[in-house]
C-alpha cells in the first residue's frame, strides 16, 4: 500500500496520534483547575475543612494529569517545524507568533505557579496560595484560547493573503479572531468543563458505590452535577450553532460529515442521513437511512434551506467522508446521552436519592456517570477527528494544501519517529494509569489539617 | 538597529535564559548518575522540583517565538535536524517522567536512572542541534536539500560533550547553593572537576574550529583566517570568569559559583553570537532573510517584550518562595 511509504500521510498520522493523546490531559486539567479554584475559594470563605481536603485530593489527580500533559504536549509545537516546515515558513510570521503568545502568556504562568499551588502551602499565605491556584487555572484556560486561535485560523484563514510564498497579514485582529474562533473556542471550552465534571462525578460516584468517604464524595458529586446540569444542555446549543456556522464557513466539511452528495433543489428539503456508507468512487452512498428535511433544518433551521452537496466541490477539494461521518455521530450520541444522565440525576436528587444513607444504593446512576466520563473522552476525540479530517485536503483551509506544507523528510525518518511516539506514549499511558490508580486507591486524607498559617476558627 | 536585529538578540537572551536555567536542572540529572545514594538523589531532585517545569518552559517559549520571528529558520532547520530534534523530544519525556514519577514511586532507583540518563540524552541532543546549526546546512531556495544525517559530525559530538560538562558544572554550582553538609562538599568537588572539563572542552572546540577551516567564521572576521579581537577578548573574559568560579568554590561561597556560571555562559554566547551575526543559519541564511515582516515583529515585540519582565519577575518570585536548602517536600506539614 502506498500510504505506508507516503511521508505526508505518515506525518498526518503522527500529528493526529500525538495530538489525540495529548489533548485528553489538558481537557481535564483545564476544568479541574477551575474546580480547584472553586473549592479553595469556599475553603477561604467558610473555613470548612472539607473544602481544604477536596482541594488536596483533586489537586493530586491534577498533578498526575498535568505531568503527562506537559511531556506529551511539547512534541506538538515542534512537529510544525520538523514535519510541516514549508507550512511553518509560509505562515509562521502569524501562526508561529500565536504559538509564541501561548508559551509567553499562558504556559509559563501555569508552570511557574504550579509548584506553589501543589507544594507551597507552608511557604506562602492563604491569599497568595489562592492567587497561585487562580493563575494556574487562568493560564490553562488562556492556553486553550491561543491554541484555538491558531487552530481556528487553520480552519478559516483570514486577515491576509499569500504573496511570494509568504502569508502577509493585512488585518491583524481579523486574523486572530477568525470567523471560526468564537464558536469553536466556546465549544471546546465547554467540552473541557463537561469532561472534567463527568470525571469528577464518576470518580466520586465510584467511591460512593464502594462506600468510601461517602459524605466527602457526595459533596464533589453534587458540585459536579450542579455545574453539569447547566453545561450539558449549553454544550448542545453551542454545538448546534457551531454546526450551522461550519455550514456557512466550510460547506464541504458539512457535506462530508453528512455524506450528502447532491444539493437539494429549491423548494425541497435536504434529507439527513442517520446512517450511511459512502462510496466516493460512485459519488453515492451504498446504503442510507434518511430522515427527510432534517439536514436542511439542522444546518439552516429552515425545512427547505439549501445545503450544498459534495458533488458541488471538485474531487480534489473533497475531504474524506467515512471518518468525519461516524466520528460526528458518536460525538453527538454521547452529548445526548450526557443530557439524559443529567435528567436522571435531577430526578434522583429530587426524590431524595442522593442522601449519604441512600446514595450508595444508586448503582445504575453512578455506573451511567462512569460510562459518560469515558464517553466524554470519546466525544472530545471524535469531535476533533470530525473537525480536522473534515478540514482536509487543506492545511490552512483554501490557502495551503496539506501536501504543499510538508517538510522534505523521507518516509523512513517519519516511520522512525512515529514508531518512537507509539512506544513512548504506550509507556507513558501505562505509567499514567498506574499512578492514577495509586492516587485513587489512596483516596482523600480525612485527617489532614492545613498548615497553621492557613488554619481557621 | 533594525527590528529583526532586536529579535536576533531577544532570541539570544531567551536561549541564554533557557540554557542556563534548564542547564543546571540537566546538570543535576547528570550528577545523579555519579552517586548511587537515593537519599542524596532525594535532596538533589528536591532542589529542582519547584523550578524545572518553568525552566523547561523557556524552551517552549523560545520555540514559539522563533517560529513567529524567524519562520524560515523554524520551518527549515527543524526539518533538516529531524532526527536529533526527535531524539530531543523523547529525551525530554524520559527526563520529565523520571523526575515526576520518582517522587511518586516506592522504588526510586529505576526512576533516578531514567531521570539521569534522560538528562544526559537531552544534553547531547542540545549539542547535536546547536552544533548542527553552527556548522551550517545545505540550503537551496529556502529549502533544506541535504541528507538526514548531515548533522552528525565530530563537531556536533564535541559540542554535545562540551554542553554535558557545562551543564554538570552549572548543576554542581546549583547544588552548592541548595544543599549543605557532605552533599555540598561533594558538589564543590563536582564543580571543580566539571568546571575544569568545561574549560578544557571549550578550548578544544575553538581549536577544532581553527583547524577545520570551514568553520572559521565562528571565531574570526568574515573572509579572514585566525581569531577576531572581539572574540579573543570575550573568551579571555570567560576564562577569567571561570577562574572566579573556581575561587568562589574554594572560598566556600554558596551563591557566587552559580552567578559566575550565568556570566560565563553569557560571555560564551556573546563571543560566538557576535561572530555569527548577521547569519542565523550558516552558511547563507541571514537575519534579514529569515525574519518575519517588520510589522509582525513590532506586534510581537510589544507583546513578548512587554511581558518578558513580568515573566522574569514571577519566575524570580517562585525561586524566592522555594529558596533555602532543599529537602524532600512534605507538602503541608
Amino acid at each position: 500500500m502506498d500510504v505506508l511509504t507516503d511521508p505526508v500521510f505518515l506525518s498526518r498520522v503522527q500529528f493526529a496520534l500525538t495530538t489525540a493523546f495529548h489533548i485528553t490531559f489538558p481537557t481535564l486539567t483545564i476544568g479541574l483547575a477551575l474546580y480547584l479554584v472553586l473549592v479553595e475559594w469556599q475553603w477561604l470563605r467558610t473555613g470548612d475543612l472539607v473544602y481544604f481536603r477536596q482541594f488536596r485530593f483533586w489537586s493530586g489527580l491534577f498533578a498526575v494529569n498535568f505531568a503527562v500533559g506537559v511531556v506529551s504536549g511539547i512534541p506538538l509545537e515542534f512537529q510544525f517545524g520538523t514535519n510541516w516546515g514549508p507550512f511553518s515558513a509560509t505562515v509562521g510570521n502569524f501562526f508561529g507568533q500565536i504559538l509564541g503568545f501561548e508559551g509567553t502568556m499562558a504556559f509559563m504562568l501555569e508552570s511557574a505557579f504550579l509548584y506553589i499551588m501543589l507544594f507551597g502551602w507552608k511557604r506562602v499565605g492563604p491569599k497568595m496560595h489562592f492567587f497561585a491556584t487562580g493563575m494556574v487555572a487562568f493560564g490553562s484556560s488562556l492556553s486553550a484560547f491561543w491554541i484555538l486561535v491558531a487552530n481556528s485560523w487553520m480552519q478559516t484563514p483570514s486577515g491576509g493573503h499569500i504573496e511570494n510564498g509568504l502569508f502577509v497579514v493585512t488585518d491583524y485582529l481579523a486574523a486572530v479572531f477568525s470567523p471560526d474562533l468564537p464558536l469553536a473556542f466556546s465549544h471546546m471550552y465547554l467540552a473541557c468543563l463537561e469532561l472534567s465534571l463527568f470525571v469528577i462525578g464518576a470518580v466520586s460516584g465510584a467511591n460512593i458505590l464502594l462506600g468510601r468517604n461517602v459524605p466527602f464524595f457526595l459533596k464533589s458529586f453534587k458540585l459536579a452535577a450542579l455545574a453539569a446540569i447547566v453545561v450539558a444542555p449549553l454544550q448542545a446549543l453551542v454545538g448546534d450553532a457551531n454546526g450551522q456556522e461550519i455550514g456557512r464557513l466550510q460547506p464541504a466539511k458539512v457535506a462530508a460529515i453528512e455524506a450528502h452528495w447532491d444539493t437539494n433543489a429549491p423548494g425541497t428539503g435536504a434529507p439527513w442521513n442517520m446512517l450511511a456508507w459512502p462510496d466516493p468512487a460512485a459519488e453515492d452512498n451504498v446504503f442510507q437511512i434518511q430522515i427527510p428535511y432534517a439536514l436542511s433544518l439542522l444546518i439552516t433551521h429552515s425545512p427547505t434551506g439549501e445545503v450544498p452537496g459534495l458533488k458541488d466541490f471538485p474531487k480534489a477539494d473533497r475531504p474524506p467522508i467515512v471518518l468525519p461521518f461516524y466520528a460526528f455521530r458518536l460525538m453527538v450520541g454521547v452529548g445526548f446521552a450526557m443530557m439524559a444522565v443529567m435528567a436522571w440525576t435531577i430526578w434522583e436528587w429530587r426524590r431524595g436519592g442522593l442522601t449519604p444513607e441512600r446514595a450508595p444504593g444508586r448503582r445504575n446512576l453512578f455506573l451511567a456517570w462512569g460510562l459518560m466520563a469515558g464517553g466524554a473522552y470519546l466525544a472530545v476525540l471524535m469531535g476533533w477527528i470530525t473537525r480536522e479530517v473534515g478540514r482536509q485536503p487543506w492545511l490552512a483551509y483554501g490557502l495551503i494544501r496539506t501536501g504543499e506544507g510538508h517538510s522534505p523528510v523521507g518516509a523512513g525518518a517519519v516511520w522512525l519517529s512515529l514508531g518512537g511516539f507509539v512506544a513512548a506514549y504506550a509507556v507513558l499511558f501505562t505509567l499514567f494509569l498506574h499512578f492514577m490508580a495509586k492516587q485513587l486507591r489512596k483516596g482523600p486524607n480525612m485527617e489532614e489539617l492545613p498548615p497553621p498559617a492557613h488554619a481557621r476558627g | 538597529m533594525d527590528i529583526a536585529d532586536v529579535w536576533y538578540w531577544i532570541m539570544a537572551l531567551l536561549l541564554w535564559l533557557y540554557v542556563f536555567t534548564d542547564g543546571f536542572d540537566l546538570g543535576v540529572g547528570i550528577l545523579c548518575l555519579h552517586t548511587g545514594d537515593e537519599a542524596w538523589r532525594d535532596r538533589m531532585t528536591a532542589s529542582i522540583d519547584p523550578v524545572w517545569h518553568a525552566n523547561q518552559t523557556w524552551l517552549v517559549m523560545l520555540g514559539g517565538v522563533l517560529f513567529g520571528a524567524f519562520p524560515l529558520v523554524y520551518g527549515t532547520v527543524l526539518a533538516a535536524l529531524y532526527l536529533p530534534a526527535g531524539f530531543l523530544l523523547f529525551a525530554f519525556m524520559a527526563r520529565g517522567i523520571g523526575l515526576e514519577y520518582r517522587a511518586e514511586a516506592e522504588d526510586k532507583r529505576p526512576w533516578s536512572l531514567v531521570f539521569g540518563w534522560g538528562s544526559l540524552a537531552v544534553t547531547l541532543a542540545h549539542g547535536f542541534l546547536l552544533g548542527g546549526i553552527l556548522q551550517g546546512m545545505a540550503f537551496a531556495d529556502g529549502r533544506f536539500v541535504g541528507g538526514a544525517f548531515d548533522w552528525f559530525s565530530p563537531f556536533t559530538i564535541l559540542v554535545g560533550l562540551t554542553l554535558a560538562c557545562l551543564y554538570a558544572m552549572f548543576g554542581a554550582a546549583w547544588l552548592v547553593l541548595k544543599t549543605d553538609g557532605d552533599l555540598q562538599t561533594q558538589a564543590r568537588l563536582w564543580g571543580i572537576r566539571y568546571g575544569s572539563a568545561a574549560v578544557a572542552m571549550l578550548v578544544l572546540v575553538i581549536g577544532y574550529i581553527l583547524l577545520d577551516g570551514r568553520l572559521g567564521f565562528l571565531v574570526g572576521r568574515p573572509g579572514q583566517s585566525g581569531l577576531s579581537p572581539a572574540f579573543v577578548l570575550t573568551i579571555v573574559a570567560a576564562v577569567l570568569c571561570a577562574a572566579l568560579y573556581f575561587r568562589a568554590l574554594g572560598k566556600g561561597w554558596e551563591r557566587r559559583p552559580l552567578l559566575y556560571c550565568a556570566v560565563l555562559l553569557a560571555l560564551v554566547f556573546a563571543a560566538f553570537g557576535g561572530n555569527l551575526y548577521p547569519l542565523v543559519v550558516p552558511p547563507g541564511v541571514t537575519v534579514a532573510m529569515a525574519a518575519a515582516p517588520a510589522p509582525m515583529l513590532r506586534v510581537m515585540l510589544a507583546v513578548v517584550g512587554g511581558l518578558l519582565p513580568v515573566l522574569v519577575f514571577y519566575n524570580a518570585y517562585q525561586y524566592r518562595v522555594f529558596s533555602g536548602k532543599a529537602a524532600p517536600q512534605d507538602e503541608v506539614h
